[in-house]
């Protein structure tokens, strides 16, 4: 039995299933990979791997009515390209903070005015991330922490997946963790 | 009716020297470089060098130089301030336009009074006194009405109605600090602020208008170790503000930052709060269906307050632009302002960008391999050259200005399964550039 299993029959032994219900996710759509159940709203989500943006501007796309907060250190996201692949420009608000990220982050998620918001994984602290958490949680915001390195071992963060594409164009997600439901550990293939 | 005419040689914001001429009379109004006074019905208040004597204490106050004329009507008083005289032979024939449009306002008129002076000039008709002296009969035959309404000014046979002006209503707040209460600490400052924020939307809401401009100004205690005897903060909003937090929220961002870079080490001897601008506001009930403008009153706050900490060119919104290069296909406005957006049908025009643009630096590709930044990654596969862009040369007339860019996708292999790909570009006789990256 792998430790990924072990966990989810704790999980189940601990009755910790209930749980899950109790929080709201945004549903996948048919494109992406089939994530169970959805991406969970007033959560932290880090994306890896070198097609996470693709897999992310899909995931947007399918819910058109998302205000957007992009935050980046210094421009590198091309919103033309954004726009290229289906995502509406008005709804996406691009903030450049350099490396004083905290700050504007925690005042953009605790304004509950955007229902995604987006920034690069800089933090390292337990500290720091258990405050956007509490943060996106009391917004019901979700924010993706756009990863360029090895996967966080902080438990804020609730949902870890690995992007790459596949020969075939395909997109495939590993779940290397998902606080909410039982999915961790696989990998999912489609798109 | 006695008009008294102050002429400026530059155009000049009048309704702030206007407002200081109150005194003299309430009857004012003023064209873009005339100011006019009626001081006929104050003549028990004083004679015209009492009235000359107290406006010359002014002017000198606001350190200014215009020259006065004072005469029976307005257009006189304008000839009499700006040619110095009100003798017919010495004005000449272009002062028709003082006479028949003295507030300056209508361009069309002043063309058509120009042409008239022109064509007049060529018969011998030189000044006024001559023009006065032609036949009215014969000037309408060939200049219509327009020669009919200078001649009526001419001989003052009609008055020109007053233009009406009021003094624009100045919201402002002060609050003195006589026992020296504090000195340089922000804090109580902001509570004296929030106090004067509420009185002032309260008054702005009363008369459906929102602040789009305000001062705040903080007088210090004059002292050795510091000589600056006041601080004057100006906002000029990026949305008009209507309500004490979010207005509080971004004068406290600059506040802060002036503070922490400058502080204030004197006692602190009054806080003023004022509008200096002002917007037409949204009236109307609250909606009870739906919550969208709080929403976006809620967002367009935390925007102007982002953009006070971080800076306009810091927090956007893009919009697309039709050039082709893709640093130059999208430009950035300011986020929830309303502005018109370009839309194009990018799918069928363009090759898909990707999705991170880098400033372009040097790569080399060499035998299934490319080189950059002195490493060598191999190359899973490259497309064919699938788009030019070339262009440049209406930008500027340097040929160094121009360019001829040959796009090509790399797709760098990074795992068995995984790949990057890449956007390039080759310069001919120059060599690759890498400008992006997918993913």
């Amino acid at each position: 039995m792998s430790a990924a299993e072990k966990i989810r029959h704790l999980k189940l032994v601990l009755g910790e299933e209930h749980k899950f219900l109790q929080k709201e996710f945004w549903p996948m759509p048919d494109t992406l990979p089939a994530l169970s159940p959805g991406i969970p709203k007033g959560a932290i989500v880090e994306l890896l791997g070198s097609a996470k943006v693709e897999w992310l501007i899909t995931f947007l796309k399918s819910n058109p009515e998302f205000k957007i907060f992009w935050a980046e250190r210094e421009q590198s996201v091309l919103p033309t390209a954004l726009y290229q692949r289906g995502l509406n420009l008005e709804n996406i608000t691009f903030g450049l903070f350099g490396e004083d990220m905290m700050q504007p982050l925690r005042r953009i998620i605790q304004s509950q005015s955007f229902e995604i918001v987006i920034a690069p994984q800089i933090f390292d602290e337990i500290k720091t991330l258990k405050a956007l958490q509490l943060f996106t949680e009391k917004a019901n915001t979700s924010l993706f922490l756009l990863s360029n390195k090895t996967a966080s071992t902080a438990w804020p963060i609730s949902l870890q997946l690995e992007i790459h594409n596949s020969e075939r164009n395909h997109l495939y997600v590993d779940v290397l963790k998902q606080k909410h439901s039982m999915t961790e550990g696989l990998t999912l293939t489609g798109g | 009716m006695t008009v008294a005419c102050l002429w400026f040689s530059q155009p000049l914001d009048l309704a702030k020297i206007a407002e200081h001429c109150l005194r003299l009379s309430p009857q004012i109004c003023f064209s873009k470089q005339a100011l006019f006074i009626e001081i006929g019905k104050c003549h028990k208040l004083y004679n015209e060098a009492g009235f000359l004597a107290r406006l010359q204490v002014i002017l000198r106050r606001l350190h200014l130089k215009p020259s006065v004329g004072i005469e029976r009507d307005i257009p006189y008083s304008l000839l009499k301030a700006k040619y110095r005289t009100t003798t017919l032979v010495s004005l000449p024939l272009t002062a028709l336009i003082e006479m028949a449009d003295p507030f300056n306002r209508d361009e069309v008129l002043q063309k058509n009074i120009l042409k008239m002076a022109d064509s007049l000039i060529d018969v011998g008709v030189r000044n006024l006194a001559q023009f006065q002296t032609v036949p009215l009969k014969e000037l309408v035959n060939r200049y219509g009405p327009l020669s009919i309404l200078c001649m009526q000014r001419l001989r003052g046979e009609v008055e020109i109605p007053w233009a009406h002006w009021k003094p624009e209503e100045v919201v402002t707040e002060r609050t003195d600090f006589p026992y020296f209460e504090f000195y340089g600490e922000l804090e109580p400052i902001l509570f004296e602020l929030k106090k004067h924020l509420d009185l002032v939307f309260l008054r702005l809401r009363a008369r459906d208008l929102k602040a789009q401009k305000m001062q705040v100004r903080l007088g210090l205690e004059a002292s050795s170790q510091q000589p600056e005897r006041e601080r004057i903060f100006d906002f000029d909003f990026v949305f008009p503000q209507n309500a004490t937090k979010s207005a509080l929220n971004v004068i406290k961002e600059r506040l802060y930052k002036n503070f922490q870079e400058n502080p204030i080490l004197m006692p602190v001897a009054y806080l003023e709060t004022k509008v200096i601008n002002k917007v037409k506001g949204t009236a109307g009930q609250k909606n009870l269906l739906h919550n969208r403008e709080e929403v976006q009153e809620k967002r367009q706050a935390l925007i102007a307050q982002l953009i006070e900490a971080h800076g306009k060119e810091n927090i956007f919104q893009a919009e697309l632009t039709e050039d082709r290069r893709p640093e130059k296909s999208w430009r950035k406005i300011v986020p929830f302002k309303g502005e018109k957006k370009v839309t194009r049908n990018f799918e069928e025009q363009i090759p898909e960008r990707p999705t991170y643009l880098i400033y372009p630096e040097r790569i080399e590709i060499v035998a299934q391999e490319l080189i950059f930044r002195g490493q060598s990654y191999p190359i899973k596969s490259m497309s064919q050259f699938y788009e030019k862009i070339s262009g440049g040369w209406i930008e500027s007339d340097d040929q160094k200005n121009t360019f001829e860019r040959y796009y090509f996708t790399v797709e760098l292999e990074r795992t068995e399964q995984t790949s990057l790909k890449m956007s390039v570009f080759e310069v001919l006789g120059v060599g690759f550039f890498l400008h992006g990256y997918f993913g």
